[in-house]
């Protein structure tokens, strides 16, 4: 080994100024200066770097080293290494331990110490040698240190490369004969091994061409001898491969280094069966290319943020394999029991399982993840593909695979659930990668009617994850509900308490995390046992519904409980130290799922919910707006209405100018001052235009009385319901109209009528005109018979009806969206009960003639009829009136109006009968 | 804008029951004696300006004028704790307060008398009211103020306020006891005639019927005017709440009215009011249903009018206005309507619309019933023509022996002729023939030449 160094050393020393920068860049990632390329520069550089190096930490890593040293069964070199040790120590004794010679000890052990390193330090050793010629009595020691170090080191790579280029030939003892078979194995090299040190790699241009690489290589390449190691060192290096495999920052570098065929080595184990080898190759090939997915992601910030949680989830997967293999490390060289590869290889196998099937999946996952679709799309495969293996996880593999994969599934929804958690408390949808299925649809703000029902699109036919389905809706609910309670509380400055009950401490995400935990670790026998755990562990609720069902079954789920207890404490400590902890395998994972997930969110969603219809109706006085067109467009204030309809008739009647919009919205307001002062800012009367403006019965349609709905009631009380409010209440005024003549035509006035009339000269051409008026009495009394039944039924059977049952349904709304329908279920139905639709327009039309008969009727009271006419207005009523009654008695006008028949029966058993003489 | 209604209490029996009257609608709109509105009834969305009207300090004060010639009843009255809720005004009180001595003639010669001053009050009243509906008059036809003056108030204001509903509830004289106004027959008859020609709705309230009712259903054994009174105010306060506790339907009182009345005479309703209860003893909780309330309010022992057993069983009813009080499902009252339809509990007129008209109400708040559903019925059915068949009966009696004559031609309206009288007994002569015709079918062509158009109908049940 030593020849081999002072064969080259002329080589080196050309080389060594340009070494000493680079190795100084390289140890203090800074970069060095000219001046500082002197030794007293490097000094002071490194007394910079390493100035805050304690005694305790020097002596801890001295500790460390020797342990290592004992680890490797290398005793003597571990007692020469304390003995070098205690010379330098004492070497410094005189002037006493300083910071900086520590300092130095420190720098020295910390370029030995780890093993990654140990090659490297064996390359500065050089450097350092060389260094330390020039000055600096006081180190010369440990340069003989460094130097020993270093012989070390070179065997230790020796070794390694041996090991790493040999085969493992003899199987069936204990010892290993490695024989060098590079050239025909190289090709099948199992372990990719770029253990070169990173600091190698800091400054490639410098080193690339440097003759230590090729050095290196030629020296694996060379070195034909064999070697035979023991199992436990083959152990050690085999722990040690998988370990940096799990490194992930190697093969980073290492994919980008070109000459990486220079740190790439193979070891071929000798002895062990073909499938082990296999087996390595496989679960490092799984973790390389998990670790490779890791790392683009982090790198990348194309990857949504489901996709890095992913990430990140796999790669704590890497390093709770990592932690374990170092683990079992520990173990051995603890060497309290003897633990061999086969060991190792048990120990393994599930995790190779695991992380195989996790590599299977992962690939499954990229397959769609790579092609170019939208990222709702690759975020929904993802999760899905994610949830599906979890569940056969769970039926095919509970122990160890399933608890891992329901550790991604629930990092992997983390961002999902940030997302909704953001919405949910502030209203806003935070989706940078466009990756969730909701879009809020920005033409639509929240002033406008529409919100309800189109602020949001969903993508496209998207494939949605399976177990967020009935989640969705929750969201969505409570998305809306909070986009519109941020918008609200800009509005009304009393709003805070509101809102503060919705931001509560927790984010969902934490609460998801917390209650998940609690149900995937709390123990669910433990708590079968102690049943004061009932509440907080959902879990009992399993196996107690199993009990009640079924014995058998029952019986079968005691059994299996009572293995796993047993298996689980006879492993003890070992199992409780996984970090992986014992999960409710027996769980179903859909219900673990929404008891942890569906219920925080849905409870949340409740109170955003309730919260905006609390505001609704108290600061935003829904209810009372509802009330208030309910009392004037149908009409349920009859007395303000029927006042202010009776001034509007008697303006008819006279021939007054009455289509003055501002006239009439006045003498509404005045009309219903006395109890709906409150109301009044928000109506106004206007006359549609462009019909001919005559006074008739027919132009009382024209005229609409509308209501300006403030914002947000009008997401409820939309302009289409304002239409169908007002077509209603025309037919209701028509109605009143009739009956209100009828019912204020005085016999008084009739008796005076022939008083009047008996100077006319058409005298004569009327009938005797006590028959003539009781006729006309009688006449209206049917009139009124019949526009009172219909009024009648319009007003209890119709609105009275329908008003109760949207109270009702008002009361028990737990959503706007509830709200929303039941109101617009309600004018509907009012509308199509009203005859309002075409469906029902042949009774309207019915209708609507006889009102006009009564019309005729209130003028002849006043004016006089001749007996032809009066005639004709009596068969015209009762052909109307048989009509209408013979509607009403058909199924379809049962099934078209709700509870009709009062009305039916009323107009079919006093139908009268025309009767010609 | 309120349709008010202002109310006329004439004579001892009209004070009382207005009395009664206003004692109940203070309680139901939560107004304490002195017309303050108590504290739990500021909240109230009832229409309390259909009888009240607000003084300047805010409290309440009745649409009422009380009348009277002796000041017996006032007096009470007014030493009774709602003394301060009536506008002093508004009580008249005959300046030699002698009363009418149960004298039709004397009564209605005080009111041409008494003329200006009376109408000074209710012109004040009736301009004082924004929009005016309908005068209200309490009074009995048998004494002397209450039909006398009574009957000259209803020929001046239906002359007077042409326009105006002209309502009364007049009670009828208990012809089951004799009565010591012997020429109660007389007043009776005088006063039929001007309820007959110039109101336009009277509600009969029959002593002997309510008498009737006190002793069998509220178990009182000789039951006081007052016990008898509450039971009329309970009527008028029950035919009023849809006025006063608005809804969807029958706001004003002539809607209310209208249908009831086909043809301009057969204006005379009965009532019955359902579950009755003492004040005294809450004997039994029943439980109340629609289709309960409406059946007990068809049986005649529940009718506040009490009419001779009809043999032909041809009397019928013209028309029915039931008003609910309580929390009701409208489909509650179309099923109670189907059954009482089919079991034809109401016999109908057979010429006409038959059917029995809901309207609903809400009840007062402030008032405490043990029952969940009550029920007035108004109807107007021929049979009252028995009643005025008695009293022409009796009045015949009188008139064929000239017994207690003087006293009225004392009077000025009688010191000539007695032709009053007699022309009194054509017309009630003639209503009673009126409502005998309308229980055929052939009412259509009573008085006509010629037959209409309109014809009855093959059911004559609803």
């Amino acid at each position: 080994m030593t020849s081999y160094f002072e064969q080259n050393r002329t080589e080196k020393q050309t080389m060594n100024t340009w070494r000493q920068q680079a190795l100084l860049e390289s140890l203090t990632h800074k970069k060095i200066s000219e001046e500082c390329s002197s030794i007293n520069g490097v000094i002071r550089q490194l007394k910079q770097d390493y100035d805050y190096i304690t005694e305790q930490e020097v002596k801890k890593s001295i500790e460390g080293l020797q342990h290592k040293f004992d680890i490797h069964a290398e005793h003597e070199k571990s007692r020469h290494f304390q003995k070098l040790v205690a010379d330098y120590i004492q070497l410094t004794a005189p002037t006493g331990l300083t910071h900086p010679t520590w300092s130095i000890l420190h720098l020295l052990i910390r370029l030995a110490y780890r093993p990654t390193e140990r090659m490297g330090i064996a390359r500065d050793g050089i450097i350092l040698k060389n260094l330390n010629i020039e000055n600096e009595k006081s180190d010369y020691k440990s340069i003989e240190d460094t130097g020993n170090l270093m012989k070390f080191d070179k065997e230790v790579i020796h070794s390694m490369s041996d090991t790493i280029l040999s085969t493992w030939t003899d199987s069936e003892d204990d010892d290993i004969e490695v024989t060098d078979n590079k050239d025909v194995n190289w090709t099948t090299s199992c372990v990719v091994n770029p253990n070169i040190p990173l600091f190698c790699f800091f400054k490639k241009p410098v080193i690339r061409n440097s003759s230590l690489n090729d050095l290196i290589q030629t020296r694996y390449s060379s070195d034909s001898t064999s070697r035979t190691w023991t199992d436990f060192q083959l152990l050690h290096e085999v722990l040690w491969a998988l370990q940096q495999s799990c490194d992930s920052n190697s093969f980073f570098v290492s994919a980008e280094t070109t000459n990486s065929s220079v740190q790439t080595k193979a070891i071929r184990l000798v002895g062990l069966p073909h499938l082990s080898l296999h087996f390595f190759r496989q679960l490092l090939q799984a973790i390389r290319e998990i670790n490779l997915f890791s790392n683009k992601t982090s790198s990348q910030e194309t990857y949504t943020l489901t996709h890095q949680a992913y990430a990140a989830a796999l790669a704590s997967i890497v390093a709770d394999f990592k932690q374990s293999v170092s683990d079992f490390e520990k173990r051995v060289a603890e060497q309290k029991t003897t633990l061999t590869l086969s060991h190792l290889l048990l120990f393994l196998k599930p995790w190779a399982s695991t992380i195989s099937s996790i590599s299977a999946m992962h690939k499954s996952i990229m397959q769609t993840s790579s092609a170019p679709t939208d990222n709702n799309t690759r975020v929904t495969h993802l999760l899905s593909v994610l949830f599906d293996s979890t569940q056969k996880a769970q039926v095919a593999n509970y122990s160890t695979l399933y608890p891992v994969l329901l550790k991604i599934l629930c990092s992997s929804l983390e961002p999902f659930l940030n997302m909704v958690d953001l919405w949910l408390s502030q209203g806003q949808i935070v989706d940078p990668f466009q990756e969730f299925g909701i879009i809020r649809n920005e033409a639509i703000s929240p002033q406008d009617e529409r919100f309800w029902f189109e602020s949001l699109l969903s993508r496209p036919s998207i494939p949605s994850i399976n177990f967020l389905k009935p989640l969705m809706d929750d969201i969505l609910l409570g998305g809306r509900s909070v986009e519109l309670l941020t918008k609200l509380k800009r509005e009304f400055i009393d709003m805070n308490c509101v809102t503060a009950s919705t931001c509560r401490s927790k984010t969902l995400a934490e609460i998801f995390r917390e209650r998940f935990n609690r149900l995937a670790s709390s123990d669910p026998f433990q708590c079968a046992v102690s049943q004061s755990f009932t509440l907080s562990a959902p879990a009992t609720a399993n196996p107690k519904q199993i009990n009640s069902k079924n014995p058998l079954l029952s019986k079968a789920f005691k059994c299996l409980r009572n293995d796993f207890c047993r298996n689980k404490y006879s492993e003890g400590q070992e199992t409780r130290l996984e970090t992986l902890s014992t999960p409710p395998e027996f769980y179903p994972l859909l219900p673990l799922l929404e008891k942890s997930l569906l219920e925080p969110m849905r409870s949340r969603q409740r109170l955003v919910c309730k919260a905006l219809l609390d505001t609704l109706f108290e600061n935003c006085a829904l209810g009372q707006h509802i009330r208030t067109l309910r009392q004037i467009h149908f009409m349920q204030a009859g007395d303000l209405m029927g006042r202010f309809c009776l001034q509007l008739f008697q303006k008819f009647k006279i021939g007054d100018k009455w289509d003055n919009e501002s006239s009439l919205t006045l003498s509404l307001l005045n009309c219903i001052s006395p109890r709906m002062s409150q109301s009044a800012p928000y109506l106004f009367v206007n006359i549609r235009k462009g019909n001919n403006q005559q006074m008739s019965v027919v132009n009382l349609s024209d005229l609409q009385i509308n209501y300006k709905v403030p914002w947000p009631i009008n997401l409820v009380v939309t302009q289409e319901s304002m239409v169908l409010y007002n077509s209603v209440l025309s037919f209701l005024m028509k109605i009143k109209q009739a009956m209100f003549s009828l019912q204020r035509l005085s016999f008084k006035a009739l008796n005076s009528m022939d008083i009047e009339k008996s100077g006319r000269p058409r005298q004569k051409e009327m009938l005797p005109s006590a028959a003539l008026r009781h006729r006309l009495q009688l006449l209206r009394a049917w009139l009124l018979y019949f526009v009172s039944s219909v009024d009648n039924y319009i007003m209890e059977c119709v609105l009275e009806s329908s008003h109760i049952r949207l109270d009702m349904q008002l009361e028990s709304a737990v959503h706007l969206g509830q709200i929303i329908d039941s109101h617009h279920d309600y004018v509907c139905s009012i509308h199509k009960q009203c005859l309002q639709q075409p469906s029902g327009a042949f009774l309207r039309d019915a209708i609507n003639e006889v009102l006009s008969i009564s019309m005729e009727v209130a003028n002849a009271w006043k004016d006089g009829i001749e007996s032809e006419k009066l005639t004709n207005l009596e068969e015209n009523y009762v052909k109307h009136h048989q009509f209408v009654a013979a509607v009403l008695e058909t199924d379809s006008a049962h099934s078209m109006l709700p509870l009709v028949e009062t009305l039916a029966a009323a107009l079919i058993h006093s139908c009268p009968a025309t009767r010609r003489n | 804008m309120p349709s008010e209604v202002i109310t006329l209490q004439l004579g001892q029996c009209g004070n009382q029951i207005g009395f009664e009257f206003w004692k109940k609608l203070c309680a139901e709109h939560g107004i304490s004696s002195e017309g303050v509105l108590e504290d739990f009834a500021t909240e109230g969305v009832d229409r309390k300006d259909v009888f009240f009207y607000q003084a300047d300090d805010e409290h309440y004060i009745p649409r009422a004028v009380l009348l009277d010639l002796e000041p017996r009843v006032i007096n009470t009255i007014m030493n009774s704790p709602y003394a301060k809720l009536y506008n002093p005004e508004n009580i008249y009180l005959s300046k030699h307060g002698g009363g009418a001595g149960n004298n039709w003639g004397s009564g209605y010669s005080h009111g041409e008398r008494l003329f200006d001053e009376i109408f000074d009050i209710i012109d004040r009243e009736a301009e004082g009211s924004e929009n005016l509906e309908a005068f209200t008059l309490c009074h009995s036809i048998a004494g002397g103020t209450g039909s006398g003056l009574g009957s000259y108030m209803l020929e001046r204001i239906s002359e007077r306020y042409p326009k105006k509903l002209v309502q009364t509830y007049s009670v009828f004289p208990n012809l089951a006891e004799s009565s010591d106004v012997v020429v109660q027959p007389y007043n009776s008859l005088l006063t039929l005639k001007r309820l007959t020609l110039n109101a336009d709705c009277v509600v009969v309230l029959d002593n002997t019927a309510l008498n009737r009712i006190a002793t069998d259903r509220l178990h009182i054994e000789t039951p006081s005017f007052t016990q008898i009174n509450s039971l009329v105010s309970t009527i008028m306060s029950a035919s009023t709440a849809t006025l006063r506790y608005p809804s969807y339907m029958n706001n004003d009182l002539i809607g209310l009215v209208a249908p009831l009345i086909p043809t301009p005479r057969l204006h005379f309703l009965m009532t019955g009011y359902t579950p009755l209860t003492n004040d005294h003893e809450e004997t039994s909780v029943r439980k109340t249903t629609v289709l309960d309330v409406m059946r007990r309010l068809l049986q005649p022992q529940n009718m506040m009018v009490s009419t001779t057993p009809d043999r032909n069983g041809s009397h019928c009813y013209t028309s029915i206005l039931n008003i609910i009080q309580g929390e009701v499902d409208p489909t509650q009252i179309h099923k109670s309507l189907q059954r009482i339809r089919e079991r034809k509990l109401a016999q109908f007129i057979p010429w006409g619309p038959a059917s029995i008209q809901v309207a609903l109400s809400r009840k007062s708040p402030y008032v405490t019933t043990s029952h969940r559903v009550s029920g007035l019925m108004l109807a107007n059915h021929t049979s009252i023509s028995t009643l005025f068949a008695r009293t022409l009966q009796q009045f015949d009696k009188l008139r064929k022996r000239e017994a207690f004559l003087d006293q009225f031609r004392k009077e000025a309206m009688f010191q000539d002729s007695l032709d009053e009288m007699d022309d009194s007994r054509d017309v009630i002569q003639s209503l009673v023939d009126e409502y005998t015709a309308a229980t055929k079918s052939d009412y259509l062509s009573w008085g006509m030449n010629r037959p209409g158009a309109l014809a009855a109908s093959s059911q004559t049940t609803a």
